[in-house]
């Protein structure tokens, strides 16, 4: 809730206190707000909390990509400065939005949340004034409307097949298949899948790098975190092969675009989309939040330092060539881009690795050995075109364009380009964030487990205070997840699974008769090997809390 | 009378067709009668005989401004509207929340207004 006050209360504040000061301390404000959501984040991160009626929930998947989010709005606050205001209020504006998206389970309030961050995202696009900055911006915007309508479409089909508007509802039939596949659609535009990607080179390279860098880590999040919460069901069906094909066409037509690109700005959003793919193969498993989550913050810093290195060079346009020999002429820029770069090229031991380790083993828990291996392969095609970058950066030799400005210098790039441009200067703390982020990517390379544990279930158990609000009555929040009901399982090789209330105890019954017991562990999940090997046949099991007699159940058949 | 649900919206149905063709008949009584001689001088735009203003390169963007903020705070309208109808039965909760969602959309309006969104030169 905190978040949400800080973030809210900061952007209409701010909008009209920027009237009285300058635009450095409103920029300040921003910045403070941002990292104060941050650093509430940490002291509640754990704590479940639920308000509006369920329309805004903080749990693991908000705190997580929340922070994610934030983290990159931050950023883009500490590199970018302007003489207008509005800069720093629109990324609030857009934090805001950011944090809605992560934070509700309620699909008109994600249409809401992603009209909030979006709309802010358009008008920084084309802060440039320049004719790449409108194509930008109007590319930017025309796709995004219509991605909206697609979602909001989605979601008229959603409550028509389930008569809910929560997302991660279970349903069946092709009207719900219909529905999940248009939502799916939808946010693959935001998080650009292919073939929903073809904005992301233009905008990336139109828009201020600064924006850019704020745009492929922190929109990212906030629409993974989306599609987490819609992809919440079950069954897989139609929009499981939807999601594999969008994959399967992300990581090859993303490595091989990024392939035959000349400017590095375009580089890093083709590579942009292929990281999607890599998150998307998270996705799968339907338990791989915390692999997403840890991937989209090793991607976070990595991108983020490309880009960071990036803004400091200019806010427009970086060919190759100007990169060269950057570790000798700026060695700061250079290190930073050299980590950067092998990080997103997944190698150790930089926290890129880790990241693309453990989305390739959701992948191989959820049997996808096809997408797995395709996944692989063009990761070693990614290599290429990092390796190449990395190389100029560390090739003696001269760039051919002028000198790089330093990053300290706070030098006007884009002052005065046209009469009622807008300046965006890279600000005289960008080498702080370069240096943190450049160890972070080192120190979760060495101990991903740092990162991990953030969002595995309550982590820093330590650091929170307890939920002091148990609730008087258990909700019915148990269930068991496998086998499925109607499943046909052969005799003597099977175990029960489900969910429920971390450390309660539930009986497990078959067809009338107690069988066992099982203890729910802290992250709401148990399992059970049958202590004696059922009979073949029709077996219905059914889980209860103790003294009540009715609870969910499975009905599942055992052949010979 | 017994009305069935939704007559009364029958009746504005008629009153709408009643007033179009009250309309076209006055147009068409208006082009029938009368004598029609058409020439090159009448047929010209008014402007006391001059060439009217000629080329305009472009609408100030002062009407797009006001159009769009009309769109803004008629959608805040349409949002009070149910409130207005039911604020006995909201109490105060409801009240405080309508209030927050007023100052919200004011700041936007405060924010236009010393922008000078609506000064007009």
């Amino acid at each position: 809730m905190i978040t949400l006050y800080i973030l809210g209360a900061a952007s209409t504040v701010l909008t009209l206190l920027g009237f009285f000061v300058p635009a450095r301390v409103t920029r300040w404000l921003a910045t403070g707000s941002v990292a104060a959501s941050i650093v509430y984040l940490f002291f509640t991160w754990g704590q479940r909390q639920t308000a509006f009626g369920g329309l805004y929930v903080v749990d693991p998947i908000s705190q997580g990509f929340t922070l994610v989010a934030l983290l990159g709005v931050l950023w883009a606050l500490l590199v970018g400065r302007s003489e207008k205001w509005e800069f720093s209020l629109l990324l609030l504006y857009a934090a805001t939005g950011m944090h809605f998206m992560a934070s509700s389970p309620n699909l008109p309030v994600l249409l809401i949340a992603l009209e909030v961050f979006s709309l802010p995202l358009y008008v920084l696009a084309t802060w440039r004034r320049d004719e790449p900055g409108f194509e930008a911006g109007l590319k930017y915007f025309l796709l995004g409307a219509l991605s909206a309508a697609i979602f909001l479409y989605g979601i008229a089909l959603h409550f028509g097949a389930t008569g809910s508007f929560n997302a991660g509802v279970q349903g069946s039939g092709p009207l719900y298949a219909a529905a999940l596949l248009l939502i799916l659609g939808a946010l693959a535009f935001k998080v650009s899948l292919v073939p929903f990607h073809w904005w992301t080179p233009d905008v990336y390279q139109g828009s201020p790098t600064t924006v850019s860098l704020m745009m492929a880590t922190a929109v990212k999040a906030a629409g993974f975190a989306a599609l987490v919460r819609v992809l919440n069901v079950q069954d897989q069906g139609l929009w499981g092969l939807g999601l594999g094909a969008l994959i399967a066409l992300t990581v090859i037509f993303g490595n091989l675009g990024a392939l035959a690109q000349r400017e590095s700005k375009r580089l890093l959003a083709y590579s942009s989309i292929a990281h999607a793919g890599y998150v998307g193969l998270g996705l799968y498993s339907g338990t791989g939040t915390a692999a997403i989550g840890f991937y989209l913050l090793a991607y976070l810093l990595s991108t983020g330092l490309a880009f960071a290195v990036l803004a400091a060079i200019s806010q427009g346009d970086v060919p190759y060539e100007r990169l060269r020999g950057l570790l000798y002429r700026k060695p700061l820029l250079g290190v930073a881009m050299g980590v950067g770069l092998l990080s997103l090229a997944g190698l150790p031991p930089f926290a890129g690795f880790w990241g693309k380790l453990l989305v390739f083993l959701e992948a191989a828990k959820a049997q996808q050995w096809g997408l797995l291996v395709l996944a692989l392969l063009t990761s070693a095609v990614a290599a290429y075109y990092y390796l190449r970058l990395f190389n100029l950066v560390v090739a003696r030799g001269e760039a051919t364009e002028a000198a790089i400005p330093a990053p300290g210098a706070g030098t006007p790039v884009l002052a005065g380009q046209s009469a009622g441009g807008l300046s965006l200067a890279t600000g005289r703390l960008a080498a702080w964030p370069l240096v943190i982020a450049s160890a972070l990517v080192v120190l979760l390379g060495i101990l991903p487990g740092l990162g991990y544990r953030l969002f595995s279930p309550t982590p820093f158990a330590a650091l929170s205070r307890p939920a002091s609000t148990a609730p008087a009555t258990l909700p019915a929040t148990f269930a068991i997840t496998s086998p499925s009901d109607g499943a046909e399982l052969r005799a003597g090789e099977f175990s029960l699974q489900g969910t429920g209330r971390a450390g309660e105890t539930l009986e497990v019954w078959d067809s009338g008769s107690r069988i066992a017991e099982v203890r729910v562990d802290e992250r709401g999940g148990w399992s059970l090997v049958l202590p004696s090997l059922p009979g073949v046949g029709e077996h219905t099991y059914q889980v209860r809390r103790p003294g009540e007699g009715e609870g969910p159940s499975v009905r599942v058949r055992i052949v010979e | 009378m017994t009305a069935s649900p939704g007559s009364e919206y029958l009746a504005v149905l008629v009153y709408i067709a009643v007033a179009l063709a009250i309309g076209i008949l006055a147009v068409v009584v208006g082009a029938a009668l009368g004598p029609k001689k058409p020439g090159r001088a009448k047929l010209m735009p008014y402007e006391s005989g001059n060439d009217p203003a000629g080329e305009v390169k472009r609408f100030p963007v002062h009407f797009y401004a006001v159009a769009m903020l009309f769109i803004i705070f008629d959608v805040e309208v349409a949002f009070l509207w149910p409130y207005a109808v039911s604020a006995g039965s909201l109490g105060i909760a409801g009240f405080v929340g309508l209030l927050i969602f007023t100052v919200l959309l004011f700041v936007g309006f405060v924010y236009e207004w010393w922008k000078g969104v609506m000064r007009w030169r």
